[in-house]
């Protein structure tokens, strides 16, 4: 009886992974025949949904005049995206944000300089990050502690080994920040940010629609947001969290 | 006879002690003092109320009938004694808003249990106060110096504008005026502040200086509405001494402060008529003209529609927007409204600016624009009307050609609507259609495996550490680590090829091992240790032609053959394995 029902569990996990790798297919299809709606219900079928999966719906949305759902989904797929997608999915963002009359904001140097490293950082995945850190790390040490007569050499090797290794400890730290923190998108025009969690609290800005704010805080129905350099509480239903 | 002569002596003298006349009287006097004749709606009078004779508590106010019709104040309170006789005099402020004719009193008060009434006046409250009178009045009192308020109307309509004027008049010498207090109308709502000009004017034969004191109000409740009189404080300088008054002057305004009382006024407002539709404003409009600029745009480029009204009215204060008629595939933002105040002083105009976008192509008429007024010369609406106008959108190539809907506030999914294909965003991605999870080390994983190196390179610099409080305290741990160290000493002159240090070496091994200073350390203690570790006599000899070669080695030049340091490394390596075991 339990290798029956192992078995059957197995085969219809089989049969569940398959059918949801032909709704993937499926949605495609249906994207390049114009049937932007059925697409997008066919990607919203879809549990666990992947980079690739996000990247689509959106595409979806961006079609039908969506495009603050767009912005959402794109945003979405920005999590656990490499290589390619990561220059398709910024690239459709500031198309969707051209539609939405939306002005470009100024970005701090830091912003421009974390940007620049994510862009290097593509290629590389988490482990792929940890394991060739890990290596020109003991590299370093081997060679701090290793005492040759050619001293003039050895100092290069360490001078590079030390700036290959802040490069990765850099990127490290990108990729565990993006990981942890929380983003939403805004849904709603002129999306008023408050300064406590509660509409009696003075207004001390606006959200444009469509725009990425960092969560820090949430608290009952209110998140605290950041944003640019305005920072307070707006209502959680007013932002799709990413 | 006597006894009747005497009677009529003890009447007298006992009517003679009985108190004076005892009374109550009530009196309505102007500001000024004099008998009060008639007054204006709004304009300040004086009551007073004269208690004569004792059994009357001072701070018993009297009851005076009829102040229940105006607005009375009390104004003090005087008590004074004559030859036993007390009399109280209780003042007050009044004042009628409304014109008639009313009567204060009796005053009431209650004196040894028993109530007393005092006489009623009448007091007549005229609308208007002529002018002419003013003057008269004023001379009269002696302060040469009146207040006069007037509108420009005396019958409007809800929100029709009304000036109003307070002019101060001042023949004498005034040296300070206190501002006009607009205090706050029920019913009336001002659309501007106060402002002030000056100038003269001949009044009755009589030349007067005055301060104007002008604004702008419109009423909002209809009805008859009252306005109450204005007052005002000035200081007039006094006659007696020049002297004085110039050096008051330096302290302050200066002479002798006075009040003046201006006329109240009545207002009747009328509520305007019903109308069918929006009424944009009330006044006297004359022109209504609409512009577009450009005339000829792309598809959802910026246009500018201007629409200008001339003439006067409430058209600033309203929040009644005027209304825009566009074709329905336009769309229009509100921008801006101003006011142009021609330079020749006609009436002036009130612009309305908002940005059209056109999102179709073809060529469109504008309709006309309607404005809808009351017109408060012939008490009627009117309606202006812009003329027509004919617009073209040319196609742009980066619009779309079916005008795409924007999200609502509640809209998650998306609607039916499909739009052109935009070739501007991306293809789609076929990757994997389910998320990954990254593989990756642990966070804690990582952080060990790059301590490692460290920790590697930290041991070393840690044993070599010669943690002082611990050799001393152990002995059998010194001793240990002394011999380790002279060992390595050993290994490290034996690699060099030194043999010199061979003789360091020792001395600094013995003084370890017995813990004694290096001064210590001689060829004679060393004996005399050995021997106390019980070393015997051969042992002994060995040990002091091998050290007699040390030193030799170390302290003269002499050049040794080859292997010779080899051996004497040997030996030492030998003598230090002897004395681990004994020392």
């Amino acid at each position: 009886m339990k290798i029956f029902g192992v078995l059957f569990l197995t085969i219809f996990s089989f049969f569940s992974v398959y059918a949801t790798q032909e709704t993937f297919l499926r949605a495609h299809k249906c994207y390049e025949c114009k049937d932007f709606k059925q697409a997008h219900e066919l990607y919203a079928a879809i549990g666990n949904k992947s980079a690739a999966t996000w990247y689509n719906m959106g595409n979806c949305c961006f079609q039908l005049g969506n495009y603050v759902d767009a912005v959402a989904c794109w945003h979405h797929a920005q999590r656990g995206a490499s290589g390619a997608v990561v220059e398709d999915i910024a690239y459709n963002i500031d198309i969707a944000e051209q539609k939405l009359g939306l002005e470009k904001q100024d970005q701090s140097i830091w912003t421009r300089i974390s940007m620049h490293l994510k862009k290097r950082m593509n290629g590389f995945s988490l482990l792929m990050l940890q394991i060739l850190f890990l290596l020109t790390w003991f590299a370093l040490f081997f060679f701090i502690k290793k005492r040759k007569r050619g001293k003039k050499y050895r100092s290069l090797i360490i001078g590079i080994l030390l700036m290959i290794n802040v490069f990765f400890v850099l990127g490290l730290t990108l990729k565990y920040y993006d990981a942890l923190q929380q983003k939403g998108v805004v849904m709603k025009q002129q999306n008023q940010i408050f300064a406590g969690p509660n509409e009696q609290y003075h207004v001390v800005g606006t959200l444009p629609i469509a725009s990425c704010v960092k969560i820090i805080e949430q608290r009952g129905s209110w998140c605290k947001i950041k944003y640019s350099q305005d920072a307070g509480w707006v209502k959680s239903e007013t932002l799709t969290i990413v | 006879m006597d006894k009747t002569v005497g009677k009529i002596f003890c009447a007298i003298i006992a009517l003679w002690c009985l108190p004076c006349y005892a009374g109550i009287v009530l009196r309505a006097l102007d500001i000024a003092g004099q008998p009060l004749e008639h007054i204006a709606p709004g304009e300040l009078f004086q009551v007073e109320v004269t208690i004569e004779g004792g059994g009357v508590s001072a701070q018993q106010r009297p009851e005076i009938k009829g102040a229940e019709h105006c607005y009375i104040r009390n104004a003090g309170l005087m008590v004074t004694t004559i030859n036993g006789d007390t009399t109280i005099k209780h003042k007050y402020r009044a004042r009628f808003d409304t014109a008639g004719v009313f009567t204060l009193g009796p005053a009431l008060i209650s004196r040894n249990g028993s109530l007393e009434s005092s006489n009623s006046v009448s007091v007549r409250v005229t609308d208007q106060l002529a002018a002419a009178t003013r003057p008269a009045r004023a001379a009269s009192s002696g302060s040469g110096a009146f207040l006069r308020f007037s509108t420009d109307k005396e019958r409007v309509v809800v929100g029709e504008k009304i000036k109003c004027l307070v002019r101060f008049y001042y023949a004498e010498d005034v040296t300070n005026l206190a501002p006009i207090t607009r205090n706050e109308l029920p019913g009336f709502s001002f659309v501007n502040d106060v402002e002030t000009s000056r100038g003269s004017e001949e009044i009755s034969g009589k030349s007067y200086n005055y301060v104007d004191f002008s604004w702008d109000m419109v009423p909002t409740v209809a009805g008859k509405r009252v306005i109450p009189a204005y007052h005002t404080d000035y200081f007039v300088r006094s006659k007696q001494d020049a002297f004085i008054n110039h050096l008051s002057l330096f302290f302050g305004h200066g002479g002798e402060k006075k009040k003046v009382y201006s006329n109240a006024s009545t207002i009747m407002v009328d509520e305007l008529p019903p109308y069918k539709g929006p009424v944009h404003a009330i006044g006297n409009y004359t022109h209504f003209n609409a512009y577009m600029n450009p005339g000829v745009a792309k598809e959802g480029e910026g246009m500018v529609l201007t629409l200008e009204i001339e003439g006067e009215g409430n058209l600033a204060t309203t929040h009644n927007a005027v209304n825009v008629q566009l074709p329905e595939s336009f769309k229009y933002y509100d921008s801006k409204n101003y006011v142009v105040d021609p330079k020749n002083g006609g009436p002036s105009k009130h612009c309305f600016e908002f940005i059209v976008q056109g999102l179709q192509k073809g060529n469109f008429e504008i309709p006309p624009q309607s404005f809808n007024f009351f017109d408060i010369k012939n008490r009627q609406y009117k309606t202006l009307q812009t003329l027509p106008s004919t617009v073209t959108i040319l196609p742009s190539p980066n619009m779309l050609t079916i005008i795409p809907q924007m999200p609502s506030e509640t809209e998650t999914k998306p609607t039916s609507t499909a739009v052109d294909v935009s070739a501007d965003i991306r293809a789609l991605h076929s990757g994997a259609w389910y998320a990954e999870q990254e593989r990756a080390l642990p966070l804690w994983l990582l952080l060990l495996l790059a301590l490692v190196p460290v920790l590697v390179l930290m041991v070393p610099v840690v044993r070599n550490i010669q943690w002082p409080s611990r050799i001393v305290s152990d002995p059998v741990r010194r001793k240990k680590i002394a011999l380790k160290t002279a060992r390595n000493e050993l290994k490290i002159a034996g690699k060099v090829g030194n043999g010199k240090q061979i003789y360091t070496m020792f001395i600094n091994f013995f003084a370890a091992s017995w813990d004694l200073p290096l001064h210590q350390i001689t060829h004679d203690s060393i004996t005399h240790k050995l021997q106390e570790l019980g070393y015997d006599k051969n042992e002994l000899e060995q040990w002091h032609q091998f050290f007699n070669q040390l030193s030799e080695n170390a302290f003269f030049n002499t050049q040794t053959k080859p292997g010779a340091t080899n051996i004497l490394i040997q030996y030492a390596a030998g003598w230090l394995d002897r004395f681990e075991k004994k020392i």
